[in-house]
């Protein structure tokens, strides 16, 4: 942190609003001169009334004054906020390398929630949201589909391609659109039939550029005369990326002849990078006149009636519209219909009358038109998923950062006794989760990268530019991913810090940490198992937790009890791990190493133990009274302590000894809540002494009662 | 009264001040009191060009401020020369003896100069 100069400090100290500063000075300064021309002579008020001769209207100099300070305020005020995010996070840094295992977990695990979601998201949006590059106008601009009653199924059905007659029709005779075009695309053998290659083409009306705001790279698009039926021109405007490859980006292309198809055709034009008409998943080669493009097809004839003329024999398209401002969808769409019917009826048309279309106004995005497509129907699951996993990833990585915030308490309360204010604390632990969500974000971007092509490959048709991280809109999404699960990941952690008690921290010391429960970690661990739940298919893991402990099944009902049962459960486990060499030893009974250990802990609880105070913090419940009276000298010296207050204490400190860590003294035992007495006291035995051990005796009725009472 | 003054030209305001501060903290007044003196009360100081001058200063963080006391015990802003101002005082010195110099030489030199 780079040292804030000493005068800033005072600055911050007195605090004083900045136009009083600036009349503080200025009055000094008055007074200063009065006494100056006192001093030589003048009276009080003479004097007076030659300073504010002298000084004349300060106003203007004053204003200039407080706006001057007020930029220096400001900056001091970024600089400090740079200086603190700074601090911040080369502190989170410095803390994420000293455990870098933490670090790696939880940033593996958000790398995989959030590089799942810029997979899923680079594809889904594509499909769904992003319409073509360079539209113009792309709110207002729409496909058109016709519906038409299905006579004998239910409902209606859809057709994609709108007849070509119809379009023309329409755009000549509707009033609420800017503009109408007719587009279609198929594969072509482009070249000399020997060396021909298949790519798509888009056959386009002349309009169809005008939906665009892109002036060509090279030349001009083709007009209206050239896309005349019945044959159209034979003029091609070449696509970027076949001008670079097939003539290297030379000016000369213009005027080369190119076959496509049947017809060698002239280029007179190159569209500009990265356009790709209305199909950027499929983005053709070249572009010719929709009157070349259907005459290079053969279309029944019948009644003399064309391609360009016939309703239902004739050329098929995609029908685009740019809606005139202020003109609703609907108002589009009953105009249309409205159209389309009055010509349904026409010598030219031959629809039975019962059969008469509806105009769907609908996305210029094919997934999003009027019916969801299968693509469109995966990738939304696909999408739902993705999005489950990263709520299980933050799920996972807010409760491993809980429990470091658990263990840090007395780190924070320490802090907090030093003066640290909790805003910067709580800005620190949301820094410190902003920084590993970036490190996530950029460990997911390496997963997009890698998983993201095979995801692609299902869904879109390759092309150049479909590369994850080069997009600029999966980046953003990534980054506002990150954010989001940063802050809400740090929130409680940092909600932990801002209210901690620091003195009950500061006294009861570190080690006390690890065995405390928070709610919040319990009820994360519970939304996380009803989430694995439900996705893995009948919520094994949380039944799984529930078998281990049978005997607490009272418990196991009480809703945020699923988390302090899993610790329970570790525990438990932990502590089989260390009996078992004993067991098969036939030592079982002397202390081990965890009962050592466990001593340790309660020592540290023992010396805050203050005899005769009813609710110390010592746990007394479900105490042996024969061990009781081998032990432990303050039990034996304060029996009716124990005893006698043993059911109103016990009810009052119930729940404060739910958060307080279980542990084992020499003498007197302290039985975790839940634990069965009989179990709870062969697996504590405490003494070497056999005689003791074999004096022992299972609890009285009454005591277990007792028990079960208190909690 | 004070004999007429001359005005300070703008753009040696600035100058003065940082060497006025580098003699050790001082507020606005004193400052003024110092060029007034320094000059044999030739130059005459505008307050109302001298407060912005100074704030400006401050924001170019060429002279630093602390309020304190004053010998009468008033709150006063005291300004000092930061090691930025104090360079940058070595640079306009040498600039500004530079210039007059030169502005001398030309008002003192004949029609053709050679």
């Amino acid at each position: 942190m780079t040292k804030i100069p000493a005068w800033r400090r005072y600055l911050t100290f007195w605090r004083t609003p900045i136009a009083q500063d600036v009349d503080d000075e200025l009055r000094f300064h008055t007074s200063m001169r009065v006494k100056e021309y006192v001093a030589r002579g003048m009276s009080e008020d003479e004097a007076r009334r030659a300073v504010a001769m002298r000084l004349g209207d300060m106003t203007a100099a004053q204003s200039e004054c407080v706006e001057l300070s007020e930029a220096r305020e400001r900056n001091r005020r970024n600089a400090a906020f740079l200086d603190a995010l700074r601090s911040d996070v080369r502190y989170a840094l410095r803390g994420l390398r000293a455990r870098p295992g933490f670090a790696a977990a939880i940033i593996l695990t958000l790398g995989l929630g959030i590089g799942a979601n810029a997979a899923v998201f680079s594809v889904v949006d594509r499909l769904l949201f992003r319409t073509a590059p360079m539209l113009r106008d792309a709110a207002r601009t729409h496909r058109v589909y016709l519906s038409y009653p299905n006579p004998n199924l239910e409902g209606n059905f859809i057709l994609d391609g709108v007849p070509y007659a119809r379009i023309a029709e329409l755009s000549h005779a509707s009033k609420s659109l800017v503009r109408t075009a007719a587009f279609k695309s198929d594969r072509f053998t482009i070249g000399e039939p020997e060396e021909g290659r298949d790519r798509q083409i888009a056959g386009v009306t002349a309009s169809f550029f005008d939906f665009f705001d892109a002036p060509p790279a090279l030349g001009r698009y083709f007009n209206t005369q050239e896309d005349a039926p019945p044959n159209g021109e034979t003029v091609v405007v070449l696509s970027y990326g076949l001008w670079q490859t097939e003539y290297g980006g030379r000016a000369d292309a213009l005027g080369a002849k190119l076959r496509i198809g049947e017809r060698v055709y002239t280029v007179i034009g190159v569209a500009p990078r990265w356009f790709a008409g209305m199909t950027p998943d499929t983005p053709p080669a070249a572009f010719i006149p929709f009157s070349s493009y259907a005459a290079s097809f053969t279309y029944p004839d019948r009644d003399g009636l064309r391609w360009w003329t016939s309703y239902d024999v004739g050329a098929q398209a995609n029908m685009l519209v740019t809606r005139k401002p202020g003109v609703s969808v609907a108002q589009v769409r009953d105009e249309l219909t409205r159209l389309t019917r009055q010509r349904w009826g026409d010598g030219i048309s031959q629809g039975p009358p019962d059969l008469q279309p509806t105009a769907v106004v609908a996305s210029t995005l094919a997934e999003r038109g009027p019916e969801q497509t299968s693509a469109s129907k995966v990738a939304g699951l696909v999408g739902a998923m993705a999005l489950v996993v990263l709520l299980i990833a933050g799920a996972n990585v807010a409760n491993l950062l809980l429990a470091r915030a658990l263990r840090r308490r007395r780190e924070v309360a320490v802090r907090l006794a030093l003066g640290v204010s909790r805003s910067r604390l709580v800005s620190q632990f949301l820094t410190e989760t902003l920084v590993l969500a970036v490190f996530g974000g950029l460990a997911g971007l390496v997963a997009a990268r890698w998983g993201g092509p095979a995801l692609r490959a299902a869904f879109l048709t390759p092309s150049a530019d479909n590369t994850v991280v080069t997009d600029a809109r999966t980046l953003m999404f990534v980054g506002v991913i990150v954010v989001i699960a940063g802050v809400l990941t740090g929130l409680a952690p940092a909600w932990h810090a801002g209210r901690l008690d620091v003195t009950r921290h500061l006294r009861i010391g570190v080690r006390e940490g690890t065995l405390q429960r928070s709610r919040a970690r319990a009820a994360l661990l519970v939304v996380q198992g009803r989430i694995v739940g439900s996705t893995a298919r009948g919520g094994g893991s949380v039944r799984a937790k529930s078998e281990q402990r049978p005997q607490s099944a009272a418990r196991l009902r009480r809703g945020a009890a699923a988390g302090r049962r899993s610790q329970h459960a570790r525990h438990s486990a932990r502590q089989r791990a260390h009996r078992r060499p004993l067991e098969s030893t036939g030592r079982v009974g002397t202390p081990g190493s965890w009962c050592r250990t466990r001593c340790g802990r309660a020592s540290n609880a023992l010396s805050m133990l203050r005899p005769g105070r009813s609710g110390g913090p010592s746990g007394r419940h479900g105490l042996d009274p024969l061990h009781q009276a081998a032990g432990n000298p303050l039990e034996c010296r304060f029996p009716g302590v124990f005893r006698d207050d043993a059911h109103a204490d016990r009810a009052r400190a119930s729940d404060r000894f739910e958060r307080r860590p279980r542990c084992a003294t020499s003498g007197g035992r302290q039985q975790p809540p839940g634990r069965d007495a009989v179990a709870g006291s062969r697996r504590d035995r405490p003494m070497p002494d056999a005689a003791h051990s074999r004096a022992r005796r299972p609890p009285t009725r009454r005591e277990r009662t007792e028990v079960v009472a208190a909690r | 009264m004070p004999a007429p003054k001359v005005e300070v030209l703008r753009g040696t305001l600035d100058l003065l001040i940082l060497k006025a501060v580098s003699w050790g903290p001082m507020h606005g007044y004193a400052v003024a009191q110092w060029i007034e003196r320094a000059t044999n009360d030739v130059l005459r100081i505008e307050e109302g060009t001298l407060y912005p001058a100074l704030h400006r200063l401050e924001n170019r963080e060429w002279i630093a401020a602390e309020w304190g006391r004053s010998d009468n015990n008033q709150r006063a802003k005291f300004y000092s020369l930061t090691p930025k101002g104090r360079a940058q005082l070595r640079v306009e010195t040498r600039t500004w003896t530079v210039y007059a110099k030169a502005v001398f030489e030309a008002l003192d030199a004949p029609a053709n100069p050679s």
